[in-house]
């Protein structure tokens, strides 16, 4: 960051286009979404206003005001009332909703007080004319006394004016004040809290006072004249309140000059569309038709391109084992780095068809609706409507689920969203699921068009989405924390998808998964090599045991080069640990290959699947069974049976629905909730579940 | 030769491994939103 660079702080209420306003001035990709709590932290980029002038463009979380009630709104507060040189924003873009304006200008007003240089920017005016809208845009400049742009960061229009803009506001370096409470309210009592600090406004100053949020510049003195402010607890509320009702006189003033809405011009498409999402009756059948479709789409879209992948692995490994010098480098390739790379690669075309629909359900502005849906259902368990935004986002990674939760202003519903999101199926659950269904489960239709797998792995999604709302409903009752719960969500315009945004978010997610499981796979299958293919005193003896023995049972030389390769591994150091633990896990219908995939997954589910195929390729020489899927088709177990058949393929699914098998999870868990008590009552109290669960699966259909 | 890069490719997994989880960075820690955290 240079020290000419511009430093702009984007404000806005939630759902009014920040991010992709910060996309279109940084080009960066930041994900976006039509519907509100997207942005939870806050995220920087760089934009050239001009030739020679840059920006660094703050894109803060959304909020409705000033007044914090949830942590991700309290970034805000934080960030404008910051008078370092190096972080406090020179000026500050308020992002508008040409709909909502009204309730949009009040937190402009509060910014305008704070008399830092803004520049408000109305977004979404292409769609001012279906909705009858029009804009006395020079008087409206005039009245409110600031730079005001109209935008459609959709469409990439108005871009540059706002670049102009910002420089122009930099220059003036002025900024009036837009309602000047304290004249309206008490000017004695403003009088006096101004008299405390001639380094902050007044504005500033009744912040600190009202939100109990001082910066670290402030002195001592000064902290404790303003705290004196706040014994008069009653007065506060009231002059919070007359506050918020100046605000909106002021603003009804200029919109009746500046703002018209001509009801007669206005298609109402969406209020007819809501009728149907929010039923409450058809809006759940919908939104379960709507989930069955993308279930079935997962399975049948991406089977063809998942054999393609599958057989294209299996043909590197033989091509590179073929072409390359017999020796440890070309074993470490064939049989660990090849298998455990396949292992996650194979399963990209479900994941990407998966956040395909997601994406799409989020640009239309459908999933506000769900969100609205889920309200009265989640308020039962304990929960509230803005929890559905974690759950559903949890179908893709946990991680930023629980950073979600940021929203919910009550601590008690957001502990318990903590808590409860990782049992919703995660990405890193799917390549389970779906290997472990393609082998019990056969693939054949239900009255001629529902396929049977992709109905299972809807039962496995539901599973998930119940343990979390029943495990949410017990906590809810149990835990003994006090906190006041309310619930606001913003009720986005429809939209048709923005194909770059639902690509580009296809994109994202998908590389996150690929790229992050992919380096850990990769490191975990190469020392899984090295731990299956080095052994003790009895590796190295097995393959002397097995001639002796194999002389007496007459075996062909196929036979005794693949009971080496079995008693070896058996032997090796994996060998000795998978051994170890298989007393613990043979009641769930285990062995000890499955209880080594267990110990490796610990730190991510997705590992399973590329330990399993790391270590039958270590074992197995069979040039029959090649992929990934065909090696753990033909494994078998002590009597010679499938040993994936139902009730371990049912038992091991069970298991890692309710498991908390993911170390960055905790990690999370531990940060937000600033406790490890957390983490680790979610760490036991489901590893715990899912034994007893897989216990129970296993015995009965055994 | 192959032993020497394959042990060396060991020793490297190992190494990640470590970071990744036991010695995280601390941007490790301060992902966002989409941080990909697997």
């Amino acid at each position: 960051m240079s020290k000419n660079d511009i430093k702009v702080a984007l404000i806005g209420n939630p759902n009014t286009g920040k991010t992709s306003l910060f996309n279109q001035l940084t080009g960066l990709t930041q994900k976006v979404g039509n519907y509100p709590g997207v942005t939870v932290d806050k995220k920087e980029g760089t934009s050239k206003l001009s030739a020679t002038q840059n920006a660094i463009i703050t894109d803060l979380p959304g909020t409705y005001s000033i007044n914090p009630t949830s942590l991700d709104e309290s970034i805000v507060l934080k960030t404008l009332l910051k008078k370092d040189i190096k972080e406090s924003p020179d000026v500050i873009l308020v992002v508008a909703d040409v709909e909502n304006l009204k309730r949009n200008l009040l937190l402009f007003s509060q910014i305008k007080d704070l008399e830092i240089p803004t520049v408000l920017a109305i977004n979404m005016v292409d769609q001012m004319h279906r909705k009858g809208i029009s804009i006395d845009l020079s008087l409206l400049k005039k009245e409110l006394n600031t730079e005001v742009i109209l935008i459609s960061a959709r469409k990439n229009e108005g871009i540059k004016e706002i670049k102009e803009a910002i420089i122009r506001c930099h220059v003036a370096a002025k900024a009036s004040p837009l309602c000047g409470i304290n004249h309206k309210i008490d000017p004695d009592y403003f009088h006096k809290l101004k008299e405390i600090s001639p380094n902050y406004t007044l504005y500033e100053l009744w912040l600190m006072v009202t939100q109990n949020n001082f910066p670290e510049t402030i002195t001592k003195e000064e902290k404790e004249k303003l705290l004196a402010f706040k014994q008069d607890t009653s007065k506060l509320k009231k002059y919070q309140h007359k506050e918020t009702i100046y605000r909106y006189q002021e603003i009804n003033k200029i919109l009746n000059k500046t703002y018209i809405v001509d009801k007669t011009k206005a298609t109402d498409l969406r209020g007819k569309l809501d009728k149907i999402f929010t039923h409450k009756i058809f809006g759940y059948v919908l939104f379960s038709f709507i989930l069955l479709v993308i279930f079935q789409s997962i399975f049948d879209l991406a089977s063809v391109p998942m054999d393609f992948i599958d057989a294209t692995f299996a043909q590197i490994s033989d091509f590179t084992k073929s072409n390359l010098p017999k020796g440890v480098l070309t074993d470490l390739l064939t049989e660990g780095i090849i298998p455990g790379i396949g292992g996650v690669i194979i399963f990209i075309p479900q994941i990407a068809i998966l956040f395909l629909f997601i994406a799409i359900l989020e640009e239309t502005g459908y999933m506000s609706r769900v969100v609205f849906l889920m309200d009265k259902i989640m308020r039962r368990f304990g929960m509230n409507g803005k929890s559905v935004i974690p759950l559903i986002s949890g179908t893709a990674c946990a991680i930023p689920a629980i950073m979600a939760t940021r929203t919910i202003s009550s601590w008690k519903e957001r502990l318990i969203t903590i808590l409860v999101t990782p049992f919703t199926t995660c990405s890193a659950r799917l390549p389970i699921y779906a290997i472990l269904i393609a082998l019990i489960i056969p693939d054949k239709k239900i009255f001629g068009f529902l396929n049977l797998q992709g109905l299972v792995l809807l039962s496995l999604y539901a599973l998930g989405f119940a343990s979390a709302i029943i495990a949410a409903y017990i906590l809810h009752k149990t835990l003994k924390v006090e906190s006041k719960s309310f619930f606001v969500v913003e009720m986005p315009n429809y939209k048709l998808p923005s194909m770059k945004n639902v690509f580009f978010d296809v994109i994202e997610k998908t590389k996150a998964f690929v790229f992050g499981a992919g380096k850990i796979i990769l490191a975990l299958s190469i020392i899984l090599w090295f731990l299956a293919s080095n052994g003790g005193a009895s590796y190295k003896n097995v393959e002397k045991s097995v001639l002796e023995t194999a002389a007496n049972q007459h075996l062909n030389e196929d036979e005794i080069q693949q009971k080496i390769a079995s008693k070896k591994l058996e032997n090796s150091y994996i060998g000795i640990l998978g051994k170890t633990i298989e007393p613990a896990i043979r009641p769930l219908g285990y062995d000890w290959k499955i209880g080594i995939a267990l110990i490796t997954s610990f730190a991510a589910r997705e590992v399973f699947v590329g330990t399993l195929a790391t270590i039958y390729s270590v074992e197995a020489d069979d040039e029959n069974t090649t992929t990934i899927k065909q090696k753990m088709a033909s494994e078998v177990n002590e009597t010679g049976g499938k040993l994936f058949n139902f009730p371990v393929g049912m038992s091991l699914m069970v298991f890692y629905a309710f498991a908390m098998q993911c170390m960055a999870t905790l990690a999370i868990v531990k940060r937000e909730t600033k406790s490890w008590k957390w983490p680790l009552i979610q760490l036991f109290g489901m590893a715990f579940l899912a034994y007893v669960c897989s216990f129970l699966t296993y015995q009965i259909l055994s | 030769m192959q032993e020497i890069i394959a042990y060396i490719l060991v020793v490297l997994a190992i190494v990640f491994l470590l970071k990744k989880f036991v010695f995280p960075s601390k941007k490790d820690k301060g992902c966002s939103t989409e941080c990909g955290c697997h």
